[in-house]
């Protein structure tokens, strides 16, 4: 990344109400503004954490999704708009978060990530945000994200229920720790309400403020679970496995 | 002895509910009481812990308390343990 740009008064401006917050300051605000972040993808989930750190002034947001809006993404992916059905979901994702936040600097990326195009596209980014619906996604980033150090935001959800937790190399296990062989019983389709992706999605973006700013204490070694059916929330403290093929080699 | 378990996401679909107690007898293990589950709800939720042998699926997560515990270490429950059986889940 080439040096450190201070805040403009616009930006100071636009910031003013999040500046204000106690721990963050304008010292926050502008870690945030030379950050650079993944979001993969921007469907229920990727949308709302990308709008919602397009929102908060981070630098740069690299996105990454394939294929064309289809009617059947309307329902949760707020990136993307009725006009742009049939074409494709970056470049609307793209135009919505600049209408948003104009000064956001934005990689548009047509494809979903993969243990092909991982290491390069992680490579851009201070930080990434997992919002892959398939489990070998989620593993090709993980694995980035150990052998570049990066942290890596863990958000999942199921029909009513979500999942949440902050990973970061040398301080907590990885994905492959947690869930070490791809779950069989997962599949590509799920049942799902926008306002549930668009919650974990919410709780995701602050943990990426949180540790770029250093705010707060991030969600780490534990696993943040809930159930919107019925308003049950529980924080359950994971596991670091020593034999972990993945990040079993890393100092802790 | 009670002991309170619940399930979240595929597991629990495939229960049919959130939340049970179980019986056991004073001095059961953690591992006793997953595999009774299994037995007591049929081939579906059977078939999503233990798809091939004896040990739970690698991807099927346990926790104690709220404490994360892997099959492998043996544990004995106790009156007052919650015990949370969590299939992956991966929506975006
Ligand atoms: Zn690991």
């Amino acid at each position: 990344m080439s040096g450190f740009a201070p805040l403009t008064d616009e930006e100071r401006a636009v910031y003013e109400w999040q500046i204000w917050v106690p721990e963050f300051g304008e010292a926050g605000q502008e870690k945030l503004k030379n950050a650079s972040v993944l979001i993969s993808r921007c469907g229920g989930l990727g949308s709302v954490v990308a709008y919602e750190l397009a929102a908060a002034g981070v630098g740069k947001l690299v996105i990454a999704h394939a294929g064309n809006v289809k009617p059947s993404d309307l329902n949760r992916q707020l990136l993307m708009t009725h006009d742009w059905l049939g074409k494709p979901r970056v470049e609307s994702a793209e135009r919505r978060l600049k209408e948003l936040n104009p000064r956001l600097e934005i990689v548009a990326i047509p494809e979903n990530i993969c243990e092909e195009n991982a290491e390069n596209i992680v490579n851009q980014v201070d930080l990434i945000v997992d919002c892959a619906p398939l489990f070998p996604e989620r593993y090709a980033m993980n694995r980035q994200s150990v052998l570049q150090k990066k942290p890596l935001i863990e958000c999942a959800m199921y029909d009513l229920e979500a999942h949440l937790t902050t990973l970061i190399p040398g301080q907590t296990g990885c994905l492959s720790c947690l869930y070490p062989h791809d779950p069989p019983a997962w599949k590509r389709e799920f049942p799902v309400f926008g306002a549930v992706s668009g919650t974990v999605g919410c709780m995701a973006a602050m943990e990426a403020i949180k540790v770029l700013s250093g705010l707060g204490q991030p969600l780490t070694n534990q696993l943040l679970m809930f159930d919107l059916r019925d308003m049950t929330f529980q924080r359950n403290t994971i596991l670091r496995r020593k034999d972990c093929p993945v990040c079993g080699t890393l100092d802790i | 002895m009670k002991i309170v378990v619940e399930y979240t996401a595929q597991v629990k679909k495939a229960a049919g509910l959130s939340r049970e107690e179980f019986e056991m007898n004073e001095g059961s293990t953690l591992q006793e009481l997953v595999k009774e589950v299994a037995e007591q709800h049929g081939p579906t939720l059977k078939s999503i812990l233990f798809p091939d042998s004896a040990d739970l699926h690698p991807s099927i997560l346990i926790f104690l308390s709220n404490e994360q515990v892997l099959w492998d270490e043996p544990v004995t429950l106790e009156p007052h343990h919650v015990v949370t059986i969590l299939s992956p889940i991966s929506g975006g």
